[in-house]
């Protein structure tokens, strides 16, 4: 009788049985997966950098369908010798998962980022399936879960990378290094360096386009400089400075 | 509260009303067994699917119940899966709760049940029923020369169990009416549809034109287009989304043949809630099915035509040509020659024959060859023997030319209607199934798949059947519906009852 009681709450109950729910704007929970060639790939080794995860499965056909595009439109496009983005492709059809047909699915599509063999795993913890892109920033913070498929979801993919990239929400990490004060700005947004020397500043707007780019020429570290902000609209910017290092980027809401 | 409120509707509905009819059918399924090369091993699960109905004049209701108990953590669930509460009067059905509704040839919404099948996806290890239906409401009038639909409803994910949360399983919500008007053996038909997720919205319109033409020729034709963006209505160039089917069949006495066109771009809808025509032909035959050509509705254009001719006593013979484009990042082209043959030698036998050339370079599979046959002996009074064969040749070229080979061999014996057991043995030498994934080195030897099949019919109302053995899987399509099924080792028992 007991057994009987307990299968039936099991099954009433099964329904909230614990999934690791991530959702956007949460910390992404790190996963490990052995890569195509033998080598692993470890997300936390990423830390400070933009990921982007495509889910797929090794003989798919919308997965293959897509997987030059996210090739050539995203990875291609996005990537930089600093290797501030980085990819990994994860087949979660972990059954029929294996060197040969994710070696096939690799030379059908022409995916060059590494691709994860038998991934599964990686899917049920973030509660997701095959043909889907997510995008974690440099904190690590899951700022893209796509929810359909990977085909309609390009742009939305690319609007989180390119906002990931430019906002890293590492200000303190490079608090040393250079201030960007004040901020909200009205006419005048004054830059101070630290250790760094700063060569250069770009603004964004919010949809990634690039509204300003100055060349600095008082290059030393400890310089100060002014940028003239009066014909900026008020709204919400992105501001990258060039270093010698990881580029110093951060969020800048201009006020009139 | 809706869904609540239905089903408290429906239990006291069913137990005032005295003259009405309930109906049902259960399905059982026990697996033990693998997922080759997948953990965790010798897993013992059940499910169970049980559907109830209640009419009583033109109201029906209806509740599905599935439950998935398994040793795999996480998988199991127990879930009310679907209610319907329907009404019909004359021309008039409005169906409140689950339905499955297609707007036109489905290339903007359709929705569709696989019925008797069991999906699984694998990277959850849990198995429910395979359909994609909304939950919502749908209207339907049907008048002599008017018709019109309404429904609005959202769709299901199936791809995520039932072990997700509703909210991330039904994502799509759809909105949308299809109207329209027959006369002279004419019809003419729009539709209208929003599609809203928290990604997106889009909205399209669709023209429908079927009927028949003088000289035993039928068509249907239809073109569906985005109206979300600020594209004119009928751009037809690489940012606009739309979507153009189009048949025509004649058929003559014993003769008949088909034509069929469709151009796909950019149609893949939120989570992918459409399902256009496949322009392939849907084979029966193992090696064909697996290899069938999957719609890609980001990019797809194509012709089918297929030929028929009747002989006496049922014999007959089909050929069917299919092209199709696929133009992504590079230009991939599919074609396929295939032809079939019935035919009667001697009173007791009935032998179908095939033979099929392929080449499809999306797959890199530049050739296919495949041919087999069965054979059905009637061996004395309801008693039957059966025999089919099946051999195919694969050359794939990626860096380096590899050619494979797959077959099928089937014994069985079957007494008509109640008994069937068979014999399966499958073998392949497709690296991308011979290769362990639990080794480093790629194995190249070939991979079998023997198993025994047996059904019995108990009586007309209950079913058993059992599987022994290892099962082979790979892509499939049924009624237009492309999917994958999973490998499996081990033992499955099916009861099938209705009352």
């Amino acid at each position: 009788m007991i057994q009987i009681i307990r299968l039936t709450l099991v099954l009433l109950f099964a329904v909230s049985v614990q999934i690791n729910a991530q959702e956007e704007g949460e910390q992404a929970p790190n996963f490990e997966v052995g890569l195509l060639g033998g080598e692993t790939f470890n997300l936390a080794d990423h830390e400070g950098k933009v990921v982007m995860v495509f889910f797929f499965g090794n003989t798919c056909p919308s997965c293959r369908a897509i997987g030059s595009t996210i090739e050539s439109a995203i990875y291609q496009e996005y990537m930089d010798d600093e290797g501030n983005l980085v990819a990994v492709g994860i087949d979660t059809w972990n059954s029929s998962s294996n060197e040969s047909s994710v070696t096939g699915f690799k030379n059908s599509t022409g995916i060059t980022f590494p691709l994860a063999i038998k991934g599964g795993d990686v899917a049920v913890n973030y509660k997701t399936t095959y043909d889907r892109l997510m995008v974690i920033d440099r904190a690590g913070v899951l700022v893209h879960k796509g929810i359909v498929a990977a085909s309609n979801d390009i742009e939305n993919t690319i609007a989180a990378i390119e906002e990931s990239l430019i906002v890293t929400g590492v200000e303190d990490l490079f608090s040393d290094r250079a201030n960007v004060y004040p901020n909200p700005a009205k006419d005048v947004l004054h830059v101070s360096a630290g250790a760094d020397i700063i060569s250069g500043i770009t603004l964004f707007d919010l949809n990634g386009r690039k509204v300003m780019e100055s060349t600095l020429f008082n290059q030393r570290a400890g310089n100060e400089f002014e940028v003239d902000l009066h014909d900026f609209e008020p709204g919400v910017y992105f501001y990258s400075l060039e270093t010698e290092g990881v580029p110093f980027t951060g969020k800048l809401v201009i006020q009139k | 509260m809706l869904r609540k409120g239905l089903i408290i509707s429906v239990i006291i509905g069913s137990g005032s009303v005295v003259y009405g009819q309930l109906t049902g059918n259960n399905l059982f399924e026990y697996q033990l067994g693998n997922l080759p090369y997948t953990d965790p091993i010798d897993l013992s699960s059940h499910y169970d699917q049980l559907n109830l109905g209640y009419r009583y004049k033109g109201l029906k209701a209806t509740l599905r119940y599935e439950h998935f108990l398994s040793q795999n953590e996480g998988s199991s669930y127990a879930t009310l899966s679907q209610f319907q509460v329907q009404y019909r009067k004359e021309k008039l059905e409005l169906k409140v709760g689950n339905f499955n509704e297609t707007l036109g040839n489905g290339l903007l919404v359709r929705g569709y049940e696989i019925a008797g099948s069991v999906f699984e996806e694998e990277a959850y290890r849990s198995r429910y029923g395979f359909y994609r239906d909304m939950l919502g409401f749908s209207a339907k009038y049907s008048g002599d020369i008017w018709f019109f639909q309404a429904l609005r409803g959202k769709s299901l994910v199936n791809t995520l169990p039932p072990t997700l949360p509703m909210s991330d399983r039904r994502i799509d919500l759809v909105e949308g009416m299809e109207t329209g008007i027959s006369f002279f053996n004419q019809t003419l038909g729009v539709i209208l549809m929003r599609n809203t997720n928290t990604s997106e919205k889009n909205n399209f319109y669709s023209l429908l034109f079927s009927g028949a033409l003088p000289g035993n020729v039928s068509y249907n034709f239809e073109f569906a287009h985005d109206i979300t963006s600020d594209l004119p209505v009928f751009a037809l160039n690489d940012q606009s989304r739309y979507g153009i089917y189009g048949s025509l069949s004649y058929s003559r006495g014993t003769f008949g043949m088909s034509f069929e066109y469709k151009n796909y771009h950019n149609l893949v809808i939120g989570t992918g809630i459409s399902d256009p025509p496949t322009a392939v032909r849907e084979h029966k035959y193992k090696v064909l099915n697996r290899s069938i050509h999957v719609p890609q509705l980001v990019d797809e254009s194509g012709i089918q035509l297929e030929a028929y001719y009747t002989f006496r006593n049922r014999e007959y013979l089909v050929f069917n040509y299919t092209y199709v484009l696929n133009e992504f990042f590079e230009a991939y082209r599919f074609n396929e020659f295939f032809l079939e043959y019935s035919f009667n030698p001697g009173q007791k036998s009935n032998v179908v024959l095939f033979a099929d050339y392929t080449s499809d370079e999306f797959k890199s599979e530049d050739t296919r060859y495949a041919a087999g046959g069965i054979w059905d002996y009637r061996v004395v009074g309801s008693w039957s023997a059966q025999l089919h064969l099946e051999y195919q040749y694969i050359e794939r070229e990626f860096t380096e030319k590899q050619s494979m080979h797959n077959g099928v061999v089937i014994l069985g014996i079957s007494k008509s209607p109640s008994l069937n057991i068979s014999l399966l043995w499958e073998i392949s030498s497709d690296p991308y199934l011979t290769d362990r994934p639990d080794t480093p080195e790629p194995e190249t030897s070939v991979r079998n798949w023997p198993g025994l099949e047996a059904s019995y019919r108990i009586n007309p109302t209950n079913t058993i059947s059992v599987f022994a053995g290892n099962r082979r899987g790979g892509p499939a399509c049924t009624s237009g519906v492309c999917y994958e099924v999973l490998d499996f080792e081990g033992v499955e028992i099916r009861f099938k009852t209705k009352f």
